[in-house]
């Protein structure tokens, strides 16, 4: 198969490869570039571990031909945190028990990125369906939901609660 | 008694690395130098092999290495009863069985390859159903079974079998006339057909449950590298790494201490990653390419052959008092166990067996348990396995009876439950049981008795449904190192494999309680075969066989560290004391701290190890649930308004990760209670992806409600008792009471579709 150029800006670095038209973003970003924190889980598009974010929007890359973030700007989780400074949603899923053997957290984290930059402050009802796409056999999704709720309480000036109330009843 | 650091919610050591992206997986090995592997699957469910033709694959230039099952040595393999060979020999005997593996230079080529390898079966008459496969006449899947072998549990090289409660009966053993029978367990105490002639009242039930699988988001891979002098490496996404360099040792026919097999964190496992046939074959296609072979399966392969929960039918027959006692209790379970018993650890029986008559204090019970091959996929262990199963029928059931008798549901079971000084069904003692104590508190917390919420709509219909249960703390064996380090610093040496239970944050904050230190000043070494022996995660073993072990060496330390400032001041060891995290020379000022004696002791290693073996405790969790629902009379849809959940506990080492083992348990109770199944139509699997093989997601979340209750004796660290295999098993029960409390629909088998509710209202409304 004749390769194709494609350039693509990731977590603010520049790459320019060629490559195969059939390759997945995921395995471009993958072993490609040898970003591992993107990870792949159904292939299918539907568990949200192969999220990124491309432009600032959602993507399922197990989905996405790597062709196609030509030209664009992209976001894996090795790019939310600064230096060795984790952002606020990161710290709230270690604060709040947001993940448990971790393979779903890298597409959790830019979920909730997505979603806090999209609304900054999430009813229970929009946080559960904006993270529809993301699932997590661990946590029950209660430490996960606890974590956004956190981040998004502590961006609206309130100070983040160091032991999170932890239940619901 | 106060503890400084147990009880707290430490962060989790490994949490930067997962929430950045930096924790690595198998599949996250990039080796340039690997060649993809992959397999060649029967599409049918039982046929003989009479050919295969790879020729037009080794044709293809990316193409290194095709084996099939001629190629491979001649061993049995399995993790009890060794009855499978790792690709098919002469026979498949379901679909999905590997038949030829291949190794190429990237995935096309191995994609390409895969779909050139032609295989010529003749078909044979194959058996699905357990009960159909236990008649006369049904084709015997295994016409060698009694030449099976039986792996016991197995302790540094010396063969030692579990110490099994009641009779029970391998492949090599087994009673004539069953051909299909992987394993059969008879427990019970007392006189059964007395006990039955004794009571006032005889209920009997059947029920059926599905076959689901573990659903951990990382479908399972190795990688497998021999180097030139015949060294093995191994990384794979496994439970154990002992247990896979053992079983890789015994295939190969080579010594142990040749196999090193890598810690790498493990995408949920949940049971399901006890198997390592994958990483034996990869091991052949390795030594035939002489390269390193990387294979990661396709998440439909791990649907397709994975190690799913055993689907069950369970049979209970009561006999109860006028007065409501359970009198006489005669349980049956027949465990579909596929077509190989080789991937159910153990005794190829399941420990939710011995839940067949639930936590009720019986006095005559009987409990026969059947694990039966069929040309299915093989079945394997599930977080509380055959539990889910038993449990939903024996819990069902006690409703079913409470109904009959005119009795409440909570009241009955409390009349019945087991209490101190009681044995459990199976004849096993009990120490400090908690099920009353349990049962109250979800009367109290759930407001049993009292008018429960009103449906939120018209065409819905209000119900809440209990369910109870009880759960064993686990067996098993690990090893632990302690070291002081040069800067004063604690390193804990462990070769328990993180699959996301939290065990090393745990272990950090034990040791950090019982020196004084704090937990930063812990860190957790994670090895692989070249650290201390542990047998491999499962059975709720954290508190119990590791956070003892852990408790040995921080316990040895102190003494070693004592010792060695008693003889450096040269004062009589008793006149040393263990504070601050120091040695202090009672008496005197005198005072030497960890820092102090890393320096001063610095030529020679400050070690200790620790050890610890067990059996399965005595004592048991507790747990209750209810769940007020609603059912859509018009679409039969179940919404789940509200779950209370009770489980007692003793020490809770760290709040946070304990309450996560008990949601993360409970919304997989809640996919197999209304969603979860894999779909099979003469034995093929249908349903090959996540999408369509559902499990919930953060919409599907009910609100929560948890209720601790203290209890007093436990045999973990601090008394601690286990957590990580609970919740599951008792959710199904408890919705299908609260199904039948809201609209009289009983529904028998799993998982309760909204097709099978509305079937059952139109049934009730036809009466």
């Amino acid at each position: 198969m004749k390769k194709v150029p494609v350039k693509v800006l990731v977590n603010g670095t520049m790459y320019e490869r060629q490559i195969e038209p059939n390759i997945l973003l995921v395995d471009f970003l993958r072993y490609e570039i040898g970003l591992t924190g993107t990870k792949e889980g159904c292939s299918v598009g539907v568990c949200g571990a192969c999220t990124v974010l491309v432009g600032g929007r959602m993507v399922s890359s197990c989905l996405a031909l790597a062709v196609i973030a030509d030209g664009t700007e992209i976001t894996t989780i090795e790019g939310v945190a600064r230096g060795e400074r984790l952002s606020g949603i990161q710290e709230a899923f270690i604060r709040c028990g947001g993940f448990q053997c971790g393979i779903c957290t890298p597409g959790q984290v830019l979920a909730a990125a997505a979603l806090l930059r999209e609304t900054p402050h999430p009813g229970e009802a929009e946080i559960r369906e904006w993270m529809k796409g993301n699932l997590c056999r661990c946590t029950g999704y209660y430490g996960i939901l606890r974590s956004i709720q956190d981040v998004a309480a502590s961006a609206a000036g309130a100070e983040p609660k160091l032991n999170a109330k932890l239940n619901h009843g | 008694m106060e503890h400084a650091v147990v009880g707290r919610n430490i962060p989790r050591v490994e949490g930067p690395a997962k929430v950045t992206g930096a924790c690595l997986y198998t599949a996250d090995l990039i080796r340039r130098d690997a060649l993809w592997g992959g397999f060649v699957r029967s599409p049918y469910p039982h046929a003989r092999i009479a050919g295969i033709d790879a020729s037009r694959a080794l044709a293809l230039s990316g193409v290194r290495a095709v084996i099939t099952g001629k190629d491979i040595p001649m061993l049995l393999y399995g993790l009890a009863v060794r009855d499978k060979p790792v690709l098919a020999r002469d026979v498949v005997r379901y679909v999905g069985e590997k038949v030829a593996a291949v190794a190429a230079v990237d995935e096309a080529a191995l994609e390409e390859a895969l779909a050139l390898i032609r295989v010529e079966y003749e078909e044979l008459p194959a058996v699905f159903d357990p009960l159909e496969a236990l008649r006369a006449g049904a084709p015997v899947i295994h016409p060698d079974y009694r030449s099976y072998e039986m792996a016991g549990i197995e302790v540094r090289g010396t063969s030692a079998t579990t110490d099994i409660v009641g009779s029970f009966f391998g492949p090599f053993n087994m009673e004539p006339g069953r051909h299909n029978v992987q394993s059969l367990w008879r427990i019970g105490k007392g006189e059964l057909e007395q006990g039955f002639a004794e009571s006032d009242h005889i209920f009997e039930h059947s029920f059926s449950t599905q076959i689901v699988h573990q659903a951990f988001l990382e479908p399972r891979a190795c990688v497998v590298e021999i180097d030139r002098e015949g060294r093995v490496d191994i990384t794979c996404s496994n439970q154990s790494s002992f247990t896979v360099r053992k079983g890789l040792a015994r295939y190969a026919g080579i010594a142990e201490d040749r196999i090193r097999v890598h810690p790498v964190a493990v995408g949920g496992s949940f049971g399901g990653k006890e198997g390592y046939e994958e990483v034996l074959a990869t091991y052949d296609l390795a030594r035939a390419c002489g390269l390193p072979v990387k294979i990661v399966e396709h998440y439909a392969e791990e649907l397709m052959d994975g190690e799913p929960r055993h689907a069950a039918v369970v049979k209970v027959r009561t006999g109860v008092k006028k007065d409501g006692r359970f009198w006489a209790w005669d349980g049956k379970v027949f465990y579909n166990g596929g077509a190989y018993a080789a991937r159910t650890p153990f005794i190829a029986n399941m420990n939710g067996t011995l839940r067949l008559a639930g936590g009720y204090r019986t006095p005559h019970v009987r409990i026969e348990s059947f694990v039966i091959y069929t040309n299915q996929l093989p079945t394997g262990y599930f977080r509380a396995p055959g539990e889910v199963q038993t449990l939903f029928g024996v819990e069902s059931h006690v409703d079913m009876m409470a109904d009959a008798l005119g009795r409440d549901r909570l009241e009955l079971r409390l009349q019945n439950v087991v209490r101190p000084g009681d044995t459990l069904p199976s004849g096993e003692p009990l120490r400090d049981p908690s099920g009353v104590e349990v049962l109250e508190r979800i009367a109290e917390v759930s407001g049993w008795g009292h008018a429960r919420p009103a449906a939120s709509r018209p065409h819905l219909a209000a119900g809440r449904g209990l369910a109870f249960g009880h759960r064993h703390i686990g067996a098993g064996e690990t090893n632990v190192e302690l070291f002081v380090e040069a800067d004063g610093s604690l390193r804990l040496v462990v070769s328990v494999r993180d699959q996301g239970v939290g065990a090393n944050t745990m272990h950090q904050q034990v040791t950090a309680e019982i020196m004084g230190t704090s937990p930063d000043r812990i860190r957790i070494d994670v090895r692989g075969t070249d650290g201390p022996y542990d047998e491999g995660v499962r059975a709720g073993r954290g508190v119990h066989i590791e956070g003892r072990a852990v408790g040995h060496a921080a316990s040895a330390m102190i003494e070693l560290l004592r010792r060695k400032a008693a003889a450096h001041w040269k004062v009589p060891f008793e006149d040393t004391a263990w504070q601050n995290a120091g040695v202090h020379h009672t008496g005197s000022a005198k005072r030497l701290g960890l820092q102090d004696m890393a320096r001063l002791f610095r030529d020679e290693p400050l070690r200790t190890g620790g050890h610890f073996k067990a059996g399965k405790s005595d004592y048991y969790d507790f747990q209750a649930i209810i769940a007020d629902v609603e059912v859509d009379q018009e679409t039969g849809e179940i919404r789940v308004r509200q779950l209370y959940y009770v489980l007692d506990v003793t020490a809770v080492i760290n709040p946070m990760l304990h309450q996560g083992q008990i949601e993360g348990g409970i919304i997989q109770g809640l996919g197999h209670t209304l969603m979860e199944q894999l779909v099979i139509e003469d034995g093929r699997v249908v349903n090959l992806h996540l999408g369509d093989y559902r499990i919930p997601t953060m919409g599907d979340v009910p609100p929560l409600s948890i209720s601790l209750v203290k209890s007093k004796e436990g045999p973990g660290i601090f008394n601690a008792k286990s957590v990580a295999e609970v919740g599951i098993s008792i959710v199904a029960p408890a919705i299908a009471n609260a199904v039948c409390d809201a609209t009289g629909v009983r529904i028998r088998d799993l998982p309760l579709t909204a097709e099978k509710i509305l079937n059952g209202l139109r049934a009730l409304q036809a009466r």
